[in-house]
This record gives C-alpha cells, structure tokens and sequence, in this order.
C-alpha cells in the first residue's frame, strides 16, 4: 500500500522519548501487541496517528505516507540528547483480507495481535472479518506472497475497510487540525488518561475530563460522488460543520469519514463543498459515538 | 421393556422424534440469532451487538471471555461492540454458540441432572484441551475446536430424557450406559444436522469414536483434536482408555506422541473456568 508508510523510533532511550510524545502508552505495546496513538502538537491537535509496534527493541510507527518525513522531523526537535535515532524506512505495508492460505503459521487470530511469520509482521486489524496489516522490505513481502493466491486490490479498497471500522488516517491535508477524540481516538483505544505527561496531554486531558468533545467522527455515504479528498469542507446550508478525513470509491458511490459537529450531525441535510448535488447519508460506525 | 437393544433404541427414538413427541435440544434463541445474522453476512458490528444484549447474562460472559488472557487483551474491553471487533465475527460466533450451550445441559428432571452435569463436566475438559491442541494446529481454528468439544457428547441427552421416561431403564444401569456409549454418535449427528451446523462437526460428534480411522486428506482435522482431547481428559482422570492411545493416527496427524503432557499447554485451565 503506497498511502502507509513505516517509521523507525531507536535508541536507547526510545520507549522514554516516546511515551512523553505520544497519546498512547508505550509500555502497553510489546512483541506480541500494537496499538494506536497519535503525535499531537502542543496545542494537543494531532498531526498524525498511527498503529505502533516493537520490534528489535525499536518502535515502528506505521502511519500517512505523505506526513511520514515531517513527523520525523517534528519529532527529532524534542530528542535534544537523549539516544534516540528517528528515520522513515524502506519498509512497504500490505493489506490482506479474508480467509487464509495455508500458512506455515496460524496468523493472528485477535485484534491488534502481531505475528512474525519469517521476517514479515503480521498484525490483526480490530474488525469483523479477518484482515491483517503485513509490514516488512518491499522484497520479502513481495517474496513471501503468492500472487496467485489472493486477487490484488488497490489501496483505497483498503481504505474502504478501515473507514467501515472507523479508523481514521490523518494526512497532510488534515494533520494539526483536530483533537485525538475529534478523531475517535479514545473509543480506538488510542489515548491513554493514565499515564502521565506528553506534548499536547494537558489539552486532550481537560476535553476528556470535562466531557466537552463537541465534533466526532462520523461515517457517510453519497450516492453517485467522487471521493473528495482530504479536507473536503462538509455543509450544513452554508453553514460548514466539518471536514473529510478519508474517504474511498464504494459501490455506487463515495463512503468517508469526517469530523462533524456533534449538533449538527442530527438531522441537518449534509453536502460536501465538493460535490453539493449529492447529500450524505449517515452510516453506523463499527463503535458507538457518545 | 425389557432388553431392548441399541437397535431398537435408536429406531424408538427415531421415531418419538418423528412424532414430535420427544424434543430434540434446542439452542438458545441469543445463539440462533447471532448464527443466522453472522451467517446472512449482512449484520453490522452494532446490530451483533444489539442482538448479544438481550441475553444480558450471555453478554457479560462474552465480555468476561474477551477480557480472559486467552485473548490478551491491551485494554479492558467494556462494551460488546468493542468485543466484537477484537474478536472477529467468526470467533464471537463460535463463542456465543459455546457459552450459550451450557443452557442445552440444563435438565427438568433430578433424575437427569446428575448424568447431564457429568456429560457437561467432561465436554468443558474436552473442550478445553480440544481448543489448546488446535492452537498448535495452523490450519485448525482453536474456537472451532473448542465448540466441538462442548457439542461431542450432546447426542447422549436425548437417550437420557427417553430412558427417563422408562422406569426399568432408568434403573438399569448396565443398560442404559451401554445405549449413551453405542447411540450418542449417531444421535449427536442428527441433532447437528437439526441445528444446521457445519459438517466438520456434525463428523467429530459421529466418527470421534472411530479410532482407527483415517483423516479424509491424511491431515489432521477436528475429529482427530477431539480423539486426542478425549484420550487425554480420560488419562487425567485416571480412567482407562477404550484403546490403546499409540495405535491411533489422530496422534501423529497431529504431530504428537501419545505420551506427551497436553494438559500442560497454555490456556486449559483458563477455558475450563469460562464455561464451568
């Protein structure tokens, strides 16, 4: 998959240096477990989330290709001198779906679970039909596949799957916009409120506590449009109410996931400034938004 | 009646079943729904979950399951939708079908419930083992192998509750533990068919007494865990086995040797007290 791509945290010191950057808590993700967590700004606005898992005793942070080198970046100015080594790797993603193949190993079975099946990490993605993120060098993926096995599928059929979940990718369009639980990151289990400080923790904290989230996330479908792309302006009149996240071609239309006004969402007829002839209809999202 | 053979036991019950004069089990409506709407494909995760919620009992037991260290779970699962996307809709299938089975077991006469708690005690042992060999098994699915143990003996209630309506046999208990041990297999299918359920079950509760069998592709399958997990829950027991363990093939197919400690591996004990 070419919209994902895989950052290596390293060093001695990288479990310490994340946990104070990351919504996350770094010391519930081992060998056998990942998980999802974003790195906010101070403001506690997320630019970027990810799936995060250990590996070698480094961090892998598989998250939007096109913010990949800026987080990098971003995070290499809070190191100062701590042993901690920051780069985006060669590392490719790849998405199966479906019943499996005989494997010379059961692949995880339960959501966030990793397997290393020779050098490629297979990790289940929380859903209801199995479907596993695969990350490894471009070639072993390449090698350690059948391609007569599984029929290939673009990217965004993935995508389509990760919105039916509600999981959300914030790219560049999107990054630095919107709090973790503006993003549904607190019902994917990506925030933890427990465990201490972190660049961005006392904003995110006082929305939880004080139960004050007023935009979520939210699922939609409009029959017969394009899929707008990221940032994508939602309307309610003229009123904008919100803004497209992610969205994939679906039969007979467009599914997206957008952050909406809480009060707005009930009711209003929604359109997208992209294309305003066709109104969206709300879907169910996998979780329940309070 | 007196003497009646397996024979003529299994042609009565046939038939009192025909008539509709003898019920056989029936699963809980919670597990019927969820089966069905699994099955249509069409059931969203929050529809599943509605389902799961009328059974409230069932759903904190579902909860309980994904919160067990069988699923290693990172964070407490606190609702069922949240179950349901960790587990999978296959697994929380299978699961609602186990857990709900306990209800099965559940006789209306005192004289049944002595033999319906034994026959559950040793399905749960069979399960338990049967689950943590199938986790050893790549291409066996470790919930597919657990229910098979809960269901493997099911065929031996319907025997009960006729002979429970015969005092003489009632009584006799020589007799009647030669009919459950002779009919339970046969019975058991008829009930899984009955139940629509797959054919890789409905094969374990009808051949797992078949010792000498041979596995349809020579690779080990669901009759072969359950063999072993019987085996091993009679070793456990001290009981003797109906045959000698090192002449099967199920072992091998499975890449054991008969004289291994299966109850060591991970996970027994914890399944065992889920469905106790």
């Amino acid at each position: 998959m070419t919209d994902l791509a895989v950052a290596k945290v390293g060093g001695r010191d990288a479990a310490a240096f994340l946990q104070g950057q990351i919504t996350c808590d770094v010391h519930r993700i081992n060998e056998g477990q990942s998980g999802l967590g974003a790195v906010c700004n101070p403001q506690g606005r997320v630019l970027a989330n990810f799936r995060i898992l250990k590996h070698d005793a480094a961090f892998l942070l598989v998250l939007a290709a096109d913010l990949a080198e800026d987080i990098a970046q971003h995070l290499r100015r809070y190191v100062l001198r701590a042993d901690v080594t920051l780069a985006v790797t060669e590392w490719a993603c790849l998405g199966i779906r479906g019943e499996l193949l005989r494997l010379p190993q059961t692949p995880p079975r339960v959501g966030d679970e990793i397997i290393w099946i020779g050098r490629i990490a297979w990790i289940r993605v929380p859903d209801t039909l199995p479907r596993w993120l695969l990350l490894g060098q471009r070639a072993d993926l390449e090698a350690g596949l059948r391609p007569s096995e599984a029929r290939e599928a673009p990217p965004a059929c993935w995508r389509l799957h990760d919105i039916r979940s509600g999981l959300p990718w914030v790219t560049a369009a999107t990054s630095g916009r919107f709090l973790p639980q503006m993003l549904n990151l607190d019902l994917l289990g990506g925030i933890s409120f427990d465990k201490g400080c972190y660049t961005g923790q006392e904003i995110i904290a006082r929305t939880h506590y004080r139960g004050q989230v007023k935009r979520r996330l939210y699922r939609f479908f409009a029959a017969g449009a394009e899929p707008p792309p990221p940032g994508t302006a939602l309307v309610a009149g003229e009123e904008g109410v919100g803004q497209v996240i992610n969205s994939a071609p679906a039969a007979k239309g467009t599914e997206l996931l957008a952050v909406v006004r809480c009060d707005a969402v009930h009711g209003s007829a929604l359109r997208l400034t992209s294309a305003p002839q066709h109104p969206l209809q709300r879907r169910d999202l996998a979780y329940t938004v309070p | 009646m007196q003497a009646v053979t397996p024979q003529q036991f299994l042609a009565r019950l046939k038939e009192e079943i025909e008539k509709d004069r003898i019920t056989l089990p029936t699963l809980p409506e919670v597990a019927l729904k969820v089966r069905a709407a699994v099955e249509g494909g069409k059931a969203t995760a929050s529809q599943l979950a509605d389902m799961i919620a009328e059974d409230a009992a069932l759903s904190a037991r579902l909860l309980q399951v994904a919160n067990s260290p069988l699923y290693r779970a990172r964070t407490e699962i606190t609702n069922l939708q949240m179950a349901i996307m960790r587990l999978g809709y296959d697994t929380v299938r299978t699961l609602i079908t186990g857990l709900a089975m306990k209800q099965v077991f559940q006789p209306d006469s005192a004289l049944l419930e002595r033999y319906f708690r034994d026959i559950w005690r040793t399905s749960v042992d069979v399960a338990a083992i049967s689950r943590a060999l199938a986790t050893l098994t790549p291409h066996l699915d470790a919930e597919h192998a657990l229910l098979a143990g809960l269901i493997h003996q099911i065929g031996k209630l319907p025997i009960l509750v006729l002979a429970n309506r015969n005092q003489a046999l009632a009584r006799d208990q020589t007799a009647l533990d030669r009919l459950l041990d002779e009919l339970h297999p046969a019975i058991g299918a008829l009930i899984l068919s009955h139940w629509n359920f797959p054919d890789t079950l409905r094969q374990v509760v009808s051949d797992y007494r078949q010792w000498n069998r041979q596995s349809p592709d020579g690779e080990a399958d669901y009759v072969d865990i359950i063999q072993v997990a019987y085996l091993e829950h009679l070793a456990s027991q001290g009981e003797e086995p109906p045959v000698d363990p090192t002449t099967i093939g199920a072992f091998s197919r499975l890449g054991l040797t008969p004289d291994i400690e299966v109850v060591e591996i991970e996970g027994i004990d914890e399944t065992r007290q889920i469905f106790a």
